[in-house]
């Protein structure tokens, strides 16, 4: 008998169709409550944005790779008028307004663009500052922000090595540094330690700085930046002798602790077992004297972003949604926007890290309120640096819908734990189960090494839970918190309205402080009975890529069919479901390149389930080396889920 | 990255460079006139070098001396110079210098005219201006001029200077009945560094040719009769078109990820056989392979030859016995290169090539160039399909553009600095400029299209641009200056010169204004195209003392011509300046003038 191949497609299409417009119907997406909008922008313009600013009249100016300034005239319209105000300048990124006039970060110079005759046009391109470089290609400069007192904060990057490609060295002053500059050009030094830093941001009146995964950072961040701070990178340190130079920490201190691996012919890779520090120890215990500025809040990398851009306050009081007060970043990589929630803890900026929108269609590097009702402008551009939204350049809106999505608004530390604000009322049933809280910490190294894997990863167990009233707080006891660390809380929760799950499940919150006070007290019922066994760090027993081929090699098909026998293949839509989980979906796509390989392309290397596991825990980027942006080792996705992940990709395979 | 590929493909670039002088090539001597015929007429003169009047036409002087050839027509004396010498395929390249409104040409096999015009400051050159291949001619009996080949770009320089041209030049093939086969050709023609022709096809000679029946070979014709013009250093490779030939070619193929020649070498094949060309495309699988290439090259005749190979992955080259690449790796656009002396006769050839990076796409090509032949290849086409080179972004000056970006200062084909504060400034005249605004100084100027964005714009981009045309470069060095520092080149500002750039104006045509402090006093200075030949340079300076000059041209040899007129280095440029003077010592010679309210100055190129 033969099958009738083209009717049981057909029927897998039904199905296929069916199941996702249910999925559409019960399970909310990012969409449902904020919806990005495309901006028309007239063809041949090349808007590969790299600053944006909002005029007073609501008028949007945009700067961009290719050197212009535009000034896009009635932009939440469906026809804005696009008129060129400024252009030839040197790969713009940055754009700030101040007293009538636009300000841009030129490769190497803070410029002033003044239309004196009133035709809309610049004709007065005045240097502030021209700001010292070597001519490196990774020597971007980025600003201004303005200040409290009017000054201009701009940050520059460091160039790299010539064989030692991946260091970062900072050829001339003040490169890795944030310069504070005035309107007549006085440049202070202001403070050290950047690598990258595309990100920055005012927040009521504090300066803001973000930086990407790379050496000496190991994974994303956003950081308070106080005059004489030393972020943490050493290259700037170069110049913290000069006479004007505010900066306490020395390279040599740096070095004292850390051995920089400073050979141009072997670029530093992480080695597992070995002894390290982290910046929060430098920090507060190695050099407490040293202002050292360990991360207000980490951005882990490759979940929530790849390389920081924008930092801006959500200044809509509330129309916006319900984050009013909150940070939003951008991310160039990832073309998404994250989530943050600050708090001053012992007078220190801490606090917890969420996603919160993707999709944007190329890289997001900028993000600009629209006026307190219109959202906010998103621009960007993936110009050769990559990114998941693949055009090369676009200019987005992202608008409010008006629903409530059920997120977490905040989390706060506690002194025996943290307190979970939710955005509407929480199942009371499953907010006072105990058991629906996953909390675990860890850490990043800090080493010359291009980022850091999640280490010292433990679960912590959570002890009690209380929930308000209201039904909009929930006070969690959870024991071994550990400073320094970042803290994954994951509640399993539902809305108490809709029944539906939390739209975005995970914090990250980055405990450098837990706040004196009374500690919770709870009714019996909502505490735990310890049982004593925890978790395992599953990270720590992965074996190695290497150590997996020698294990596997003898016996590939043996494994493959004790994989099929045993696990089956889990179907596309219960993979899609782990893969969204475990954050795979940020860099990978099913057939197409995205920030990483596809599915149907790694599933071409033959590599076996057991392989793919141990790949994913500890990568090996040479083996991918046309794909800029090395992955992230994920050691903590459970073992289980990897290899029903493997065996799907596996499955792709024809 | 990306670094250790760029540092390869640099490495590369200066091999070539040495490579390009290492084959027989003949220097005309204009010692003596025994190159030439005879013209029984006096036009025809040896000089020590020329000079020609900026203002008056046809207006040229012959230096006593020997080594330039100089031709000073009068009406009894007109004559064409014929050379005695004959030529086929041939590169050629000299130095010429126009009088004013002068006319001449220079006819390949004395029939096909590259023309030779002062063409300076035309804009839209036309067949017959510098570098026009000049138009055929017949009679109807009415002349009628037709065909012709008007130059990319005006790359002419001002009358009075001494200009470059390269030629490489294809000659007619004929069977073996005389009957034409294939046409003349223009394979290529640098003016001044710029590519001007290229690939122009000759369906039969040009007006004024010494024949109109086309031939194997013929001579050099300089044409006398229409103005004063100058040349030197003319120098010929010819190239007589026996080529080295390839026999079939036997191959092998390994499957496997060999990381070392011993993995495979004594191995059994998994394939093997012959093709007529090379080609990796004998392979079953792109990657996890090796091949062994072995053939057998009839060399004609023995001497230096060039060998050229893209060969991705790993391999080595072995040559008559003799390994002349040893195992290294490439990716798949990046050449290597090697030149050895051949004997005549056969000479066998290997190629081991084996490549384990899946990523890496296959390819293999190789181009052999000879005493006698230019650089063929014998690969198949389809081999060398690995790469594909991104598309260029070009920016034009259609209006007047001021355009910020790094700017490599490349001399003698050597990059000598990076600016990094440089403004380019493009005008529709197409004559532009780079402005250092670190120092104040005019770095290079340049005639043709604008500017190469590619490399600032494509993918991550290393924020620089280049100059697209014939391209003049100075001495990156403070125009303002204290006068005790005024002969001191490089690092010539300093903290306490207090230099700052305040940035520029633009008016209602984009031109930019530029200003900047230095040493107390204040510039603002204005650069314009005149006529589109030249620059003008206009600085109003404020609160400047007694003791700081402006420094106008910095070079090795700056000789005064008189009328306020100097010409630098050798006559490369001139500068027209009021109140000048010279002055430094050995290869560091300096033109400035005092600082005072307004200066202004010509740069003539």
């Amino acid at each position: 008998m033969k099958l009738n191949i083209q009717h049981i497609a057909t029927a897998f299409l039904l199905i296929a169709v069916m199941s996702s417009q249910t999925m559409a119907q019960t399970t909310p997406t990012e969409n449902d409550y904020y919806k990005i909008i495309k901006l028309a922008v007239p063809e041949g313009i090349v808007l590969e944005v790299g600053g944006l600013a909002t005029l007073p009249n609501g008028d949007l100016a945009a700067s961009t790779r290719r050197g212009d300034v535009y000034i896009i005239e009635n932009p939440n319209s469906n026809r804005p008028n696009f008129k060129k105000f400024a252009s030839g300048l040197h790969e713009i990124l940055g754009l700030a307004f101040k007293n009538g006039h636009l300000y841009c970060a030129q490769r190497g110079e803070l410029t002033r663009l003044v239309d004196v005759n009133g035709d809309g046009k610049a004709d007065k391109y005045e240097t502030v500052y021209s700001i010292p470089i070597s001519g490196h290609y990774h020597e971007y400069s980025f600003g201004p922000k303005v200040g409290p007192d009017g000054s201009f904060y701009v940050t520059g990057n460091v160039g790299f090595g010539a064989s030692d490609w991946w260091a970062g060295k900072s050829y001339v002053p003040w490169r890795g540094w944030t310069m504070k500059i005035s309107e007549d050009g006085k440049m202070e030094p202001f403070a050290a330690g950047m690598r990258s830093p595309c990100g920055i941001g005012m927040l009521n009146g504090d300066f803001f700085y973000g930086d990407n995964q790379g050496d000496w950072q190991g994974s994303g961040f956003i950081s308070h930046v106080e005059k004489g701070d030393f972020m943490g990178h050493p290259a700037s340190l170069k110049w913290a002798d000069k006479p004007e130079s505010p900066v306490k920490m020395r390279k040599e201190l740096v070095f004292a602790k850390v051995d920089p691996r400073d050979n141009p012919f072997v670029k530093p890779e992480n080695i597992e077992n070995e002894k390290y520090t982290t910046i929060y120890d430098m920090s507060k215990n190695i050099y407490p004297d040293k202002q050292i500025k360990s991360p207000a809040v980490w951005l882990p990398h490759g979940v929530l972003g790849i390389s920081t851009s924008e930092i801006i306050s959500d200044e809509s009081n509330g129309n916006f949604g319900p984050f009013s007060g909150q940070i939003f970043v951008g991310d160039q990589g990832m073309s998404k926007i994250a989530r943050v929630f600050l708090e001053k803890v012992n007078g220190q900026y801490q606090g917890a890290s969420f996603d919160f929108r993707s999709g944007f269609r190329s890289g997001v590097l900028r993000m600009s309120w629209a006026g307190v009702e219109n959202g906010m402008f998103v621009g960007g551009t993936n110009r050769g640096w990559g990114s998941v939204g693949k055009e090369a350049f676009g200019l987005e809106r992202l608008v409010f819908t008006g629903k409530m999505p059920f997120e977490m608004k905040a989390v706060r530390a506690m002194p025996d734990g943290f307190e979970i604000e939710f955005t509407s009322p929480v199942n009371r049933k499953t907010a006072e189960n105990v058991a629906n809280y996953e909390v675990s910490s860890y850490a990043y190294k800090y080493f010359p090494v291009y980022g850091s894997p999640m280490v010292d990863r433990k679960f912590n167990l959570v002890k009690g839970v209380q929930l308000s009233n209201d039904g909009l707080k929930v006070r969690l006891v959870v024991d071994n918190l550990r400073l320094g660390y970042v803290h994954t809380i994951i509640p399993n929760v539902k809305s108490e309205m809709e029944g539906n799950e939390l739209l975005h499940n995970t914090a990250y919150y980055t405990l450098n402080n837990i706040p004196a006070g009374e500690k919770a007290t709870f009714p019996a019922k909502n505490q735990k009975v310890n049982n004593g066994k925890m978790p395992e760090d599953k990270g720590s027993k992965v074996n190695t890529p290497d150590n997996q081929k020698k294990e596997a090699a003898p016996n590939v098909e043996g494994e493959k069919l004790k994989a099929k026998a045993k696990v089956g293949v889990i179907s596309t839509e219960e993979a899609m479901a782990l893969l969204k989980k475990h954050a795979c979906l940020a860099c990978h796509k099913v057939d197409e390149r995205a920030v990483g390989p596809a599915y149907t392309e790694i599933a071409k290397r033959k590599y076996s389930n057991a392989q793919i596991a141990a790949l994913v825990a500890q990568p090996k980027p040479s083996n991918w080396p046309d794909f800029s942006t090395p992955m992230a080792a994920m050691p903590h996705v459970p073992k289980g889920d990897v290899l029903k992940i493997a065996g799907w990709i596996n499955s792709l395979r024809k | 990255m990306i670094h250790p590929k760029i540092s390869q493909s640099v490495s590369f670039v200066l091999i070539l460079c040495c490579s390009l002088s290492g084959f027989a090539q003949e220097t005309i001597s204009f010692q003596d006139m025994s190159f030439w015929k005879n013209t029984q007429k006096t036009n025809w003169q040896l000089a020590g070098d020329a000079t020609a009047d900026l203002v008056v036409s046809e207006s040229m002087t012959a230096l006593a001396g020997k080594g330039v050839l100089i031709n000073l027509p009068n009406k009894e004396n007109r004559a064409n110079l014929i050379s005695n010498f004959e030529h086929g395929d041939a590169d050629i390249s000299f130095d010429f210098m126009m009088a004013k409104h002068s006319n001449s040409g220079f006819y390949l096999q004395g029939r096909y005219e590259v023309q030779l015009l002062d063409s300076w400051g035309v804009l839209n050159p036309g067949t017959g201006d510098c570098g026009g291949i000049y138009k055929r001619r017949k009679f109807t009996p009415k002349e009628y001029l037709y065909e012709g080949h008007a130059p990319r770009i005006n790359a002419c320089l001002a009358p009075g200077l001494w200009q470059h041209m390269e030629i490489s030049f294809q000659a007619p093939k004929f069977d073996s009945k005389g009957q034409k086969i294939s046409n003349a050709k223009i394979l290529l023609i640098k003016l001044n560094g710029a590519i001007i022709q290229e690939n122009v096809e000759l369906t039969g000679p040009t007006g004024g040719a010494i024949s109109e029946k086309e031939v194997a070979l013929g001579p050099f014709l300089i044409q006398g009769d229409h103005g004063a013009v100058a040349f030197k250093n003319l120098s010929v490779k010819s190239f007589a078109g026996k080529e080295v030939k390839m026999s079939a070619v036997d191959y092998q193929v390994f499957l496997g990820a060999f990381k070392t020649p011993k993995d495979f070498f004594g191995k059994k094949a998994n394939l093997s056989g012959k093709t007529e060309k090379l080609t990796w495309e004998v392979s079953p699988q792109e990657n996890n392979l090796a091949q062994i290439f072995k053939s057998s090259l009839d060399v004609p005749i023995a001497g230096k030859h060039k060998f050229e190979f893209i060969i991705a992955g790993n391999s080595i080259v072995n040559i008559n016995g003799k390994e002349v690449l040893s195992n290294q790796w490439r990716d798949n656009s990046n050449k290597r290169t090697v030149e050895i002396d051949l004997p005549s006769g056969n000479v066998p050839i290997e190629i081991i090539s084996f490549k384990t990076d899946g990523w890496l796409r296959p390819a293999l090509g190789m181009w052999i160039q000879g005493p006698e032949f230019r650089s063929k290849a014998y690969h198949n086409i389809s081999s060398l399909l690995g790469s594909n080179s991104s598309d260029p972004i070009l920016l034009d000056a259609k209006t007047n553009v001021v355009f910020r970006s790094f700017t490599d200062l490349i001399k003698n084909g050597k990059k000598i600095k990076r600016i990094v504060h440089g403004v380019n400034v493009g005008s529709p005249s197409n004559l532009h400029y780079t402005y250092n605004l670190d120092n104040g100084s005019i770095v290079q100027i340049w005639k043709g299209q604008f500017l190469d964005t590619s490399p600032m714009w494509d993918d991550r981009g290393d924020g620089s641009s280049k100059a697209r045309g014939a391209i003049l470069t100075f001495n990156d060095a403070a125009t303002l200056i204290g006068s005790e520092n005024k002969d001191l080149l490089e690092e010539s500002i300093s903290e306490k010169d207090q230099f700052k750039t305040l940035g520029y104006d633009l008016d209602d045509q984009d031109l930019p204004t530029f200003h900047y402090q230095m040493q107390g006093a204040k510039v603002s200075e204005q650069i314009r195209v005149k006529e589109n030949s030249k620059l003008e340079r206009t600085l109003a300076i404020s609160n400047f003392n007694s003791n700081q000059v402006i420094r106008l041209a910095m070079g090795d040899e700056i000789i005064s011509l008189g009328n306020d007129l100097y010409a630098v280095d050798g006559k490369k440029y001139f500068i027209k300046a009021m109140n000048a003077s010279i002055s430094g010592s050995g290869s560091m010679k300096v033109l400035s003038t005092p600082a005072k309210e307004k200066i202004t100055y010509e740069i003539l190129w």
